[in-house]
């Protein structure tokens, strides 16, 4: 699928049907909260490691600290009390020479990974729309 | 006809109230492996009787220093509602935390404070212990309801102790499993005396290693 373009078809979607709830209603009801969002970055990099695509760019990564920070970072994003303490993401993925094709390959294994745990599509988009625009921070021009 | 000597009816007597009582009369030895045969450290195995509650003994507190730039120990195993002191040893800060679901805490420890924050452990589980400063610098505390558990030495080898007879579950964790690995079970029945098992994984153990240069303090 194309991230793109499903972003773009979604978005709307997405903000029409959300239904008005708090911010941590979204982390803990829609996401799982703690269990639930440290099993959707789980399974979402086992997904990427199996991947043959982009598992390669992980090979010296240490993944147990990797999914604490995404964890970490997605509950955040949704408005869950949490507070990112990694590095920036122009730092981390600075030199890595990871383009657009990767970057949807590894949000397909993210929306897999929701979907599988049942996190509703609006819910999803509003992860996912916050994490397009890092698209300029993670990916570099070929 | 002759009776028994004294000692030898008290020896009958103690066995028959042991017998009576469940007496504490067994052991576990076990022996953990790697996927390559190796001995395997650092693995927790616990004791869980298939029938009825353990007793509700054995919670105590433990420390997890910050030493060298490293967790020490590496994995610590302690019964729900046990406290874990997080001392900083270091002439450095280091900023501890937990996101596990089991047990979430932060704290950052400056240097040379003195200062050794005490955290109880309240749900069974796996609490991953990072260091936001130091990405290599992991703990481990294993959180298990039962008094019976005994982490392996450097030989892959530990012991339960004073275990009544019964029939047991055992459950074995190394701290790759981490939250989401499924642990090894197998099912033992105790009589007296000591039962031997093994415990073979599927994985080669793998530490974040500590890097030849320390990021400066
Ligand atoms: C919106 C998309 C992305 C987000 C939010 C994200 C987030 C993160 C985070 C939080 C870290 C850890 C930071 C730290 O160590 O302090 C990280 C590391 C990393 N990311 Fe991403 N990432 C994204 C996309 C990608 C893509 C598309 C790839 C490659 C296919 C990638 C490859 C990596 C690698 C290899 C590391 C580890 C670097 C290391 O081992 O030090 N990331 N990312
Ligand atoms: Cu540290």
């Amino acid at each position: 699928m194309n991230f793109r373009n499903f972003i773009a078809s979604l978005a709307v979607l997405g903000s029409l049907a959300a239904p008005a709830f708090a911010d941590d209603e979204l982390y803990t009801k829609q996401f799982g909260g703690k269990p639930g969002m440290a099993k959707i970055t789980h399974e979402m990099m086992v997904g990427v490691l199996a991947d043959p695509r982009i598992k390669d760019f992980f090979a010296k990564t240490d993944i147990e600290r990797l999914e604490f920070l995404l964890a970490e970072q997605f509950c955040e994003l949704v408005g869950g009390p949490c507070k990112y303490s990694g590095r920036d993401m122009k730092t981390v993925h600075r030199g890595e020479k990871i383009n657009t094709a990767h970057f949807n390959f590894l949000a397909e294994h993210l929306q897999v990974a929701m979907e599988n745990n049942g996190v509703p599509t609006w819910a999803q988009n509003k992860l996912i729309a916050k994490l397009a625009p890092m698209h300029r921070d993670v990916t570099e021009p070929r | 006809m002759r009776t028994a000597p004294w000692f030898a009816r008290v020896g009958l007597a103690a066995a028959a109230s042991f017998a009576v009582l469940g007496g504490q009369a067994a052991e576990v030895e076990f022996a953990a492996f790697d996927k390559e045969g190796k001995p395997l450290p650092n693995v927790i195995v616990s004791a869980m009787p298939t029938t009825g509650a353990p007793p509700a003994s054995g919670a105590k507190t433990e420390v997890v220093g910050q030493k060298g730039w490293e967790f020490t120990p590496y994995v610590t195993a302690v019964r729900v509602g046990s406290k874990v002191q997080f001392p900083n040893l270091d002439r450095t800060t280091h900023h501890v935390k937990s996101f596990s679901p089991a047990k979430e805490f932060e704290f950052f420890l400056a240097a040379d404070k003195g200062a050794s924050p005490v955290i109880e452990f309240d749900k069974a589980g796996a609490v991953v212990v990072y260091c936001t400063l130091h990405d290599w610098m992991r703990a481990y505390v294993y959180i298990v309801d039962t008094p019976w558990f005994a982490k392996a030495a450097e030989t892959g080898m530990g012991k339960l102790t004073d275990l009544p007879n019964g029939t047991y579950k055992l459950t074995a964790w190394h701290p790759d499993l981490g939250s989401f690995g499924t642990p090894l079970t197998q099912t033992v029945t105790l009589k007296d005396g000591a039962a031997k098992v093994k415990f073979d994984f599927a994985l080669v153990p793998r530490k974040p290693r500590m890097p030849k240069v320390l990021p400066q303090a």
